[in-house]
């Protein structure tokens, strides 16, 4: 018995569980890369307080995870599903899939593509649109950072939702929708009045999972902005976190602060995961062998 | 069948999917030209695949290499992707088995765990990790790199695969082994074909995460020696010798796609299936 | 707990195929790779020469390798760690495989059976310094680390502090007369911390403005006053506000596109402003760090003026690229002046943008200007140094490595390295090399190092210039005005503690 267990247990236990604890204890220390436990005790949650670039990165995020969850992960995700389960089914698998190819684009390729497309050079892919309706050529990445870093996530973060609601919608009796029609409802009503009440779940699931995974996720960001330009424009929680820990010119790290910053992701995302295994009933899954052996 | 009334949603959907097939249509052009304006190539030519050769990645008027042979790369990706999906795969049968099959004390805490963590994001335990992977001896190794992917991939796992052995009734074995088969023909012949979308979705999964990725390997990983392709497209990208033309770029960029663009065409039920039971990455 | 008697054994069986099957893999995987190492065998001129030039060198080193010799027979391995990142400044490295061949020629013939031996690495773009050095300390957590470790000097600080590497004063003292009397005495002042000498210089360099002649003289610029421009920077005539003045005319007059470029990413040449409006980077008295207010807000709204104001900084500079917002405009000459240092000469050169003849012919330098009229001009000086760890002590070949160290120090084998990747001096007799004087570049350059200033070798040096670093990105990007930066640059330096800093007005 052990044996089947034993890989997996200790890999979660080495590589899951005591990293949780580790984060914690490093973030009482001033660890750099002499990797000393000295211990400061709360300094590092003091100076996360009072320093006034981790309330601006605190704000980023919000703007970051709020409008990329409401217009992409959520919102895009709900309109793509609605729309391709109303269509004819062959056209509307098409789009859906053209939708997951972001997601399953290595990271570094995809940024690469949005580097090329926003350059600033007026034969790059968004200037040469522009230049279509005669406007002059933009710095997309220096002028209107935001737009392109939610873009660039919110490509990646519809197909999830997207798949979820995709499912949910085709799992509606096909029955209520046939009776609706004959009495004369419009594919917006039955929207409206049939097809969201029913999806109620799937949208609070989507949105409640998503919001933990944009809010610990920077690989994008990182790879598009760097967190610039100027003055932490578009660093976010985990990627100020990131850099403290690992980005810096001539080897100065800060492991102790860098784990701080983590260690409130980390207890956020504990409490956030056992909320969703409670409120989405993930335990009836948990159902007991119904083999007796 | 498109009725008319269709018409206008078809159009709308176009025009949101529209910068997807943009981009990836910039990808192809730029690996065949000299230059793209918008997506349109200019002057094709074939001179940014000549890399294939050697493998070697030169940068115009000098003869130091910059970056490391391509071919090596590939081996290394490979190497990860490959080590990862196995991994995965017989440690989340072993584990899912189990769970699915046995009743033993401390299976519902195992259980809960799994799905607990299942959701919880392990990329913020970066730091401790990078500690462990330190005492360990295991910086800078790919070994490094594999183990943390699989250990923070196996509770998805081991979802995904309990819930395939969940599927397989008890009958089904018991009346093949009444058949006078072997428990060994038994299980090969009757459990195994039946979770084997299951290995399958597994093996996609872990080979795909291994291979794109890229945060661990950027962390984890300092010399060139071990380099994946992500690391390379990110150096081609950022390098500050990046005299690198952006046709190379595209072309050394396509065949990380390859695995990618096979999965997508061929497989994708089981995209789809890991997408559902799957933590979003955003 | 029962079990299901066949599934065990067949899963092992699977999973031993698999195994099997995955092992190749695995074992591809974690099969150490050849270490980049360049095997250079000395050509025998240079062997020649230096044998020649140092009779008492060989006296010491004879001493030394007699003691070695009697150690009996085999290999004795130095671990050397070097770092470009620039690919011309190779023989940081190769130097140690020269000194390495002529040491074991020696004691060849001597008769003894000891060999030295260099396991070397040679780190280029893309690694950078920061990666480099953190390489350098997890090798040393997991013992691996090098027994000589090449660094920039305001590391000295840091490493001495948390016991990385060791003193070197009874050794210096031992072989002064050999070669150490002839470093220049600035030097050691850079690899000093707290009284004691931790490393011996490698190379120096000075950070020049760079300035395109043609495009001087197409804005009307005489010969004589282009010849004369770095005089008068250095007089202090011509200040950081002419320099903005010039480079909006050639913009205005669309002669380039640029007017100033400088580094697009992190590091320490910003810090030239500063001092050219008189900030004060060290007080030796105290070893404490200086920010001086009242320079750093006018350095600040240098910056903002010279992007928003005259707009010849483009505010999109620091989040650019090397080549196309650096080496590129500059050597196309599509820029006025460039904020660089004396080896972008060498990397233009052997990269091909430059030759020779076309540096000589377009390309001008002088010192950074003074910020204002009665401050002076300045440049900033970086020296790379070699250390000993304290694990080659361990290891009981400290004294092998510092020999090693000995031998490279010297007026010849330096030159290499400075000729090929336009680094300067460190010893006097080496300004005499033939090779050196060949390279009027070199010579011109030389007196910049009366201008000079060192980064402080304090610990927490990055953490100050990491601060000046963003801020200034906030800057130029426009996110910050220069009050405001001021205001978070000083929140900032505050923050590292007032026994790290002292603010003065």
């Amino acid at each position: 018995m052990a044996i089947f267990l034993l890989p997996s247990f200790a890999l979660i236990v080495v590589f899951y569980l005591l990293p949780v604890l580790l984060t914690l204890l490093i973030s009482f220390t001033d660890m750099d890369y002499s990797f000393q436990w000295n211990w400061v005790g709360l300094k590092n949650y003091v100076q996360m307080i009072s320093d006034p670039i981790a309330g601006k990165v605190f704000n980023n995020t919000l703007l970051y995870v709020f409008s990329t969850l409401a217009l992409f992960n959520v919102g895009a995700a709900l309109v793509i599903s609605l729309i391709t389960v109303h269509i004819p089914e062959r056209v509307g698998q098409g789009y859906r899939a053209l939708w997951l190819l972001p997601r399953i684009t290595p990271s570094t390729v995809y940024a690469l593509l949005w580097l090329w497309a926003v350059r600033q050079d007026p034969t790059a892919l968004f200037n040469w649109i522009l230049g279509f309706f005669g406007m002059e050529p933009v710095n997309w990445l220096h002028k209107h950072p935001w737009p392109i870093v939610i873009l660039v996530n919110g490509f990646v973060g519809a197909s999830f939702g997207m798949i979820i609601f995709t499912a949910a919608l085709k799992s509606i009796p096909a029955d209520y929708l046939r009776a609706a029609r004959v009495d004369g409802a419009s594919t917006l009503q039955i929207i409206r009045h049939i097809e969201l009440p029913l999806i109620k779940w799937p949208l609070m699931f989507v949105t409640a999972y998503q919001t933990l995974s944009l809010l610990t996720s920077y690989e994008y960001i990182l790879l598009v902005t760097n967190g610039g330009p100027g003055y932490y424009t578009t660093e976010v929680w985990a990627l100020y976190s990131y850099h403290l820990a690992f980005a810096q010119y001539g080897g100065i790290v800060k492991f102790g602060y860098g784990a701080a910053l983590a260690t409130v992701l980390v207890i956020l995302g504990l409490i956030l995961s056992i909320a969703y295994w409670r409120v989405f009933r993930l335990k009836e899954l948990m159902v007991e062998p119904k083999i007796e052996v | 069948m498109v009725s008319r009334k269709h018409l206008p949603w078809i159009a709308f959907m176009a025009l949101l999917t529209l910068p997807i097939v943009l981009l990836y249509t910039l990808l192809f052009a730029q690996s065949v030209s000299e230059e793209v304006v918008g997506i349109l190539p200019v002057n094709l030519t074939l001179s940014n695949w000549e890399f294939l050769k050697d493998g070697n990645i030169r940068v115009p008027g000098t003869t130091t290499q910059y970056y490391p042979n391509v071919y090596a790369v590939t081996l290394n990706t490979l190497a990860l992707a490959l080590t990862v999906s196995f991994l995965e795969l017989i440690f989340s049968s072993l584990a899912g088995y189990a769970i699915s099959r046995y009743k033993f004390r401390g299976r519902s805490a195992f259980l809960a765990l799994a799905l607990v963590l299942h959701s919880f994001p392990g990329i913020t335990l970066l730091i401790a990790l990078f500690y462990i992977l330190n005492v360990m001896g295991l910086y800078d190794t790919l070994l490094g790199v594999i183990i943390i992917k699989v250990a923070l991939d196996m509770p998805l796992d081991i979802w995904i695969m309990k819930g395939f052995f969940d599927g397989i009734s008890w009958d089904m074995e018991m009346s093949a082994l009444v058949d006078g088969c072997s428990r060994l023909q038994a299980w090969w012949k009757v459990v195994m074909p039946n979770v084997r979308n299951g290995l399958m979705t597994v093996l996609i999964f872990g080979f795909l995460s291994g291979w794109s990725e890229f945060i661990y390997v950027l962390t984890f990983i300092s010399s060139q020696d071990y380099w994946t392709f992500s690391m390379l497209v990110y150096a081609l990208t950022t390098g500050e010798y990046s005299y690198i033309n952006p046709g190379v770029t595209s072309a050394v960029a396509i065949i990380y796609m390859i695995p990618v663009i096979l999965f997508f065409l061929f497989a994708q039920q089981y995209l789809l299936r890991i997408q559902i039971a799957g933590k979003g990455v955003t | 707990m029962r079990r299901r008697g066949a599934s065990k054994p067949v899963t092992i069986l699977v999973s031993l195929v698999i195994g099997v099957l995955i092992g190749a893999v695995i074992g591809y995987a974690l099969s150490p790779r050849a270490p980049v190492t360049t095997t250079v065998t000395a050509p025998s001129g240079d062997l020649e020469k230096l044998k020649a030039e140092n009779e008492q060198l060989k006296a010491k080193v004879e001493e030394l390798t007699k003691k070695l010799a009697s150690a009996g027979e085999g290999e004795i391995t130095i671990k050397v760690w070097t770092i470009g990142p620039d690919p011309p400044s190779e023989y940081r490295l190769k130097n140690f495989q020269i000194a390495a061949d002529m040491l074991n020629k020696w004691l060849a013939a001597l008769g003894s059976k000891v060999r030295v031996k260099i396991d070397g690495q040679f780190f280029v773009r893309p690694v950078e310094w920061g990666e480099y050095k953190n390489k350098f300390y997890l090798a040393y957590k997991s013992g691996k680390a090098p027994d000589i470790y090449l660094t920039g000097h305001e590391d000295v600080g840091f490493l001495a502090a948390n016991g990385y590497i060791i003193p070197l004063d009874d050794y210096i003292k031992e072989y002064w007369d050999v070669v150490y009397y002839d470093v220049i005495p600035t030097l050691w002042e850079a690899v000093k911390y707290q009284g004691k000498i931790w490393a011996v210089p490698q190379d120096t360099e000075a950070r020049p403005m760079y300035f395109r002649k043609d495009v001087l003289k197409k804005l009307g610029w005489s010969d004589e006053e282009i010849a004369q421009l770095p005089e008068k920077v250095k007089r202090g005539e011509f200040t950081l506000k002419d320099l903005l003045e010039v480079a909006k005319e050639a913009v205005d007059k669309g002669l380039v596109e640029r007017g100033i470029l400088h580094r697009v990413k992190e590091g320490y040449d910003y810090f030239q402003f500063y001092l050219a409006y008189g900030g004060r980077l060290w007080d030796a008295q105290s070893g404490k760090m200086v920010f001086t207010k009242s320079a750093w807000k006018k350095t600040l709204q240098w910056f903002h003026d010279a992007v928003w104001k005259y707009k010849v900084i483009s505010p999109t500079q620091f989040s650019g690229d090397w080549d196309k917002d650096f080496h590129g405009p500059f050597t196309q000459g599509k820029a006025l002046f460039l904020s660089g240092g004396t080896w972008h000469k060498g990397e233009w050169v052997s990269k091909g943008l430059l030759t020779n003849e076309e540096f000589n012919e377009n390309v001008g330098y002088m010192l950074h200007p003074a910020g204002e009229p009665g401050k002076e001009p300045v440049t900033l000086s970086h020296p790379l140094i070699y250390t000993i760890t304290k694990q080659a002590q361990e290891r009981g070949v400290a004294d092998v490595a510092f020999l090693l160290i000995t031998l490279v120090t010297d007026p010849h084998l330096n030159a290499n390295h400075a000729v090929q990747s336009s680094h300067l001096a460190i010893l006097y007799s080496e300004i005499s090399d033939s090779r050196y004087k060949k390279e009027p570049f070199l010579a011109d350059v030389a007196y910049m190092l009366d201008y000079t200033t060192f980064i402080p070798n304090h610990p927490k040096w990055g953490d100050y210039s990491r601060i000046v670093f963003n801020i200034l990105r906030g800057v130029e990007s426009g996110d910050l005005t220069p009050d405001q930066a001021f205001n978070e640059l000083l929140n900032g330096i505050k923050g590292l503690g007032s026994d790290a800093v002292i603010i003065e007005d």
